[in-house]
């Protein structure tokens, strides 16, 4: 499952991101890598971004990023 | 003594900065706000103290020009103390940078800012317990408040007279990562033992040609406009091209070609190498920096380096010889990695692990308090409730910009009315002075009363928005209507504020990343009717035609500001790979930073718009006084004429660059009357405010994107605009006649 497909107000844990180096040096640097834990708050409409909350960081994460990164559900 | 603020973007290294030398540095809730150095002096226990207000970055691979520069002058600059600024907030996050920085091996003390939101946040840091993890001064701070600053200074000269001893130490890796490391770190440092004499090729000269090339949009990828300027400018074809030493000569003239030409045919090779990576991150800002960062490559440290090119730094790769290429990817190799990890993400994985031990270690967690800032993002940031939020500021906002602008300008008109009255008593109507006294009398009111009353209150209310943090979101809401138009949400700000006033909104095209974006952004902006045209388009098409008609002008304006982003789109795509935005916490504004950061923004429109305004009307009045009016009619009536407007219509065109609504009061002069409906019909009053609204920016407009985008995109778009205004007026004339 994506990032991207996840529900909203769920928590899931990054276990890839599928993507070149400059798309996971962003990711790491506003502190997000693969095997962290995050919230997603909210998505936007007609395909927009998806906020997501990474320790006391929220980012907003556009469409096409948010596709490339596999997550698992957590309960 | 010399200090530097480093830091996170939005970690407050600006108000920090502010508070200790006095309002210099603009602030705001907004990650990059500062793009540039800020320099100024403090006097802290009788020690003057240098200090220099870096841009935010993220970490020290740099992902766009600002962040490259603050890296640079980190590792090149004669700092006698680095200050790292942390947002306590956000502490594991943030302490990366803290590593990375302590790898530099310079005196560095830290400080723990925003404190006060980490309590919010129930967050409980032990202090000493930090410190002496890192191995480096921990002072807490509330910047904004002014607490802690002192303190901090106070450290930062301690180290300094310590001198040598407080150097950082440095963050262990586990063995098994430190071992490539030192191999590598070891390897570099015979090389630079060796490579004594070899200077990097000067990358400036091609960083420009390049650009050139790439926003002379004939290459079709930033790589290739590399590649184009390598291939025109040094005669470079692959393999059967020049000698190296004379592309060498032919690059930089005069120069000694011993390694050079070899250096910089590395770099050609390495930067396409790694274009394509960088492409889809950066876009040419990224290549170009690559290129550029080559350059810096002797001046960090070997085994800072040896970090660098661990975690495959475009940068750090562009420009390696074929024996360090080998020994870094036998470095990469003896990295211990997880199944299916990529080598270049041990070190950063490594790095994010010791953050949240550290984290782990000092930090107790409580329950947050929870306030109104955590129940707006359920509303604010909504599928639904987030866009009637936001119609609803956007509604408030320029109602009350409006009303307050319009009741201070017709006060301060009357005043100039007034002033007129009494200079036509004091000198002789009929003379030329008083005709150039009138007209300067004249662009000085359009500046004081029909331009800042407007936009006074339009910057204070950007600046209270924009220190709350609600620009960011409402980025986040219109990003997918923006990618339509080729944009992202980030652009929506400069468009929406094109509303207001053209002149803010090109100036706030500067948060985008690429020149591509901010002139986009900036055209789209510039399309939109400003409250100038507003005026018009209210006075003329909806006092004699009814709000209908002005509703319809707005929709057409409406249609082809989305057709003209969409053909934009189309001839100059769109290279950047989608949003990834920080999104700040809510913060109360401050007052004094409001308004003083309105004064800031002021200060560019009232140096660069309003000599323009006021030599221009000069120049005008002597045009009536001269009566050249009839020339300039008669030279223009083909345009008149094609758009089946009065002659008379003509001079008034010439006032509208001057001031949009201009065009209006000169209209009703030139036409001898204030029933416009009398002369005009239906078809010549909509085509000339269809006209008006889009045919040539106006002149401080102008000036601003001179300033910002560059002349030459200024003369391009001016033309664009006005052949479209053409076609536009042209087909409404037709239209209108059916």
């Amino acid at each position: 499952m994506t990032l991207y497909d996840a529900d909203e107000k769920t928590v899931a844990k990054l276990v890839a991101i599928r993507g070149g180096w400059g798309a996971k040096q962003r990711l790491r640097e506003m502190g997000v890598q693969v095997g962290d834990v995050v919230k997603i708050l909210n998505r936007a409409p007609f395909g927009g971004p998806l906020a997501i909350q990474s320790g006391e960081t929220v980012i907003a994460i556009g469409r096409h990023l948010a596709r490339r990164i596999q997550v698992e559900p957590k309960k | 003594m010399k200090v530097a603020l480093a830091g996170q973007p939005n970690c407050g290294k600006s108000t920090l900065f502010n508070a200790l030398v006095g309002y210099r540095s603009l602030t705001s809730n907004f990650a990059g706000t500062t793009v540039s150095y800020t320099r100024g002096q403090a006097r802290i226990n009788g020690n003057i103290i240098d200090l220099c207000d870096l841009p935010g970055l993220y970490s020290l691979i740099p992902a766009n020009p600002a962040e490259t520069s603050s890296r640079d002058s980190l590792l090149e600059d004669a700092w006698d103390v680095i200050i790292n600024v942390v947002d306590a907030s956000q502490l594991a996050r943030s302490l990366e940078l803290t590593l990375e920085l302590s790898e530099l091996e310079r005196p560095m003390v830290v400080c723990l800012n925003m404190m006060d939101e980490a309590a919010r946040k129930g967050m409980t840091i032990d202090v000493p317990e930090l410190a002496s993890a890192l191995g480096l001064p921990v002072i807490e701070t509330i910047a904004s408040r002014g607490r802690g600053i002192v303190e901090t200074m106070r450290a930062a000269i301690g180290l300094v007279r310590k001198s040598g001893t407080g150097r950082s130490s440095r963050p262990v890796y586990p063995a098994e990562i430190e071992k490539p490391i030192e191999d590598l770190a070891r390897w570099l440092d015979r090389c630079k033992a060796q490579d004594h004499s070899r200077a990097p090729y000067e990358p400036a000269r091609l960083r420009i040609e390049s650009s050139a090339a790439w926003a002379r949009n004939d290459a079709t990828s930033p790589s290739t406009a590399i590649a184009e300027t390598f291939v025109e400018e040094i005669g470079l074809r692959g393999d059967g091209g020049l000698p190296a030493e004379e592309t060498w000569s032919r690059v930089s003239p005069g120069e000694p070609s011993t390694h050079h030409s070899s250096v910089v045919l590395r770099c050609f090779s390495g930067c396409c190498g790694t274009a394509a990576r960088q492409e889809a991150s950066s876009g040419p800002a990224g290549v170009l920096q690559g290129l550029a960062g080559s350059d810096r490559i002797h001046r960090a440290s070997a085994r800072v380096r040896a970090l660098w090119l661990l975690q495959s730094d475009p940068g750090q790769l562009a420009g390696m010889d074929d024996e360090t290429a080998e020994q870094v990817s036998e470095a990469l190799a003896a990295l211990p990695r997880r199944e299916g990890e990529p080598p270049e993400d041990v070190i950063p994985a490594a790095r994010h692990a010791a953050c949240l031990r550290l984290f782990e270690k000092t930090v107790r967690v409580n329950r947050p308090r929870t306030d109104w800032r955590d129940r707006l993002d359920g509303l604010v940031m909504d599928r639904l409730w987030g866009y009637v939020f936001l119609a609803a500021v956007f509604f408030t906002f320029f109602h009350v910009i409006f009303d307050a602008g319009q009741f201070a300008e017709t006060r301060i008109l009357a005043l100039f009315d007034r002033l007129t009255a009494l200079l036509a008593v004091e000198l002789n109507p009929h003379s030329l002075a008083f005709v150039v006294g009138k007209g300067g009398l004249l662009g000085v009111a359009g500046a004081v009363g029909s331009v800042l009353p407007y936009l006074v209150p339009f910057l204070i209310g950007l600046a209270v928005m924009e220190d709350l943090g609600y620009l960011a979101r409402i980025g986040y809401l219109m990003d997918s209507a923006m990618h339509r138009l080729g944009l992202h949400g980030t652009a929506t700000l400069p468009v929406i504020l094109g509303y207001g006033c053209s002149v803010p909104a090109v100036m706030a095209t500067r948060i985008l990343p690429s020149r591509r974006d901010r002139f986009v952004a900036g055209f789209l902006a510039i399309l939109v009717p400003c409250s100038a045209r507003m005026t018009v388009i209210m006075a003329l098409v909806g006092l004699y035609l009814g709000a209908n008609w002005a509703l319809a002008i707005y929709g057409i304006n409406f249609a082809v500001v989305a057709l003209a982003g969409v053909i934009l789109a189309r001839i100059w795509p769109e290279i950047s790979p989608g949003m990834l935005m920080e999104v700040p916490p809510y913060r109360r504004p401050n007052l004094r930073s409001v308004l003083l950061k309105t004064w800031f923004r002021l200060r560019e429109f009232v140096t660069v718009a309003t000599p323009l305004l006021i030599g221009g009307s000069i120049v005008l009045s002597a045009v009536d006084y001269f009566r050249l009016d009839r020339w300039i009619n008669a030279g223009l009536s083909p345009l008149t004429g094609l758009l089946g407007l009065p002659a008379a219509t003509g001079l008034t065109l010439i006032f509208g660059v001057l001031r949009k609504e201009l065009s209006l009061l000169m209209l009703m002069q030139a036409l001898g009357t204030t029933h416009v409906a009398a002369v005009m019909s239906t078809t010549q009053i909509v085509v000339f405010t269809l006209f008006v609204t889009f045919y040539l920016p106006c002149l401080a407009t102008a000036a601003m994107m001179g300033k910002e985008l560059g002349w030459k995109l200024t003369a391009a778009a001016s033309g664009a605009l006005l052949l479209l205004a053409i076609a536009i007026s042209v087909l409404a004339r037709f239209a209108l006649r059916l």
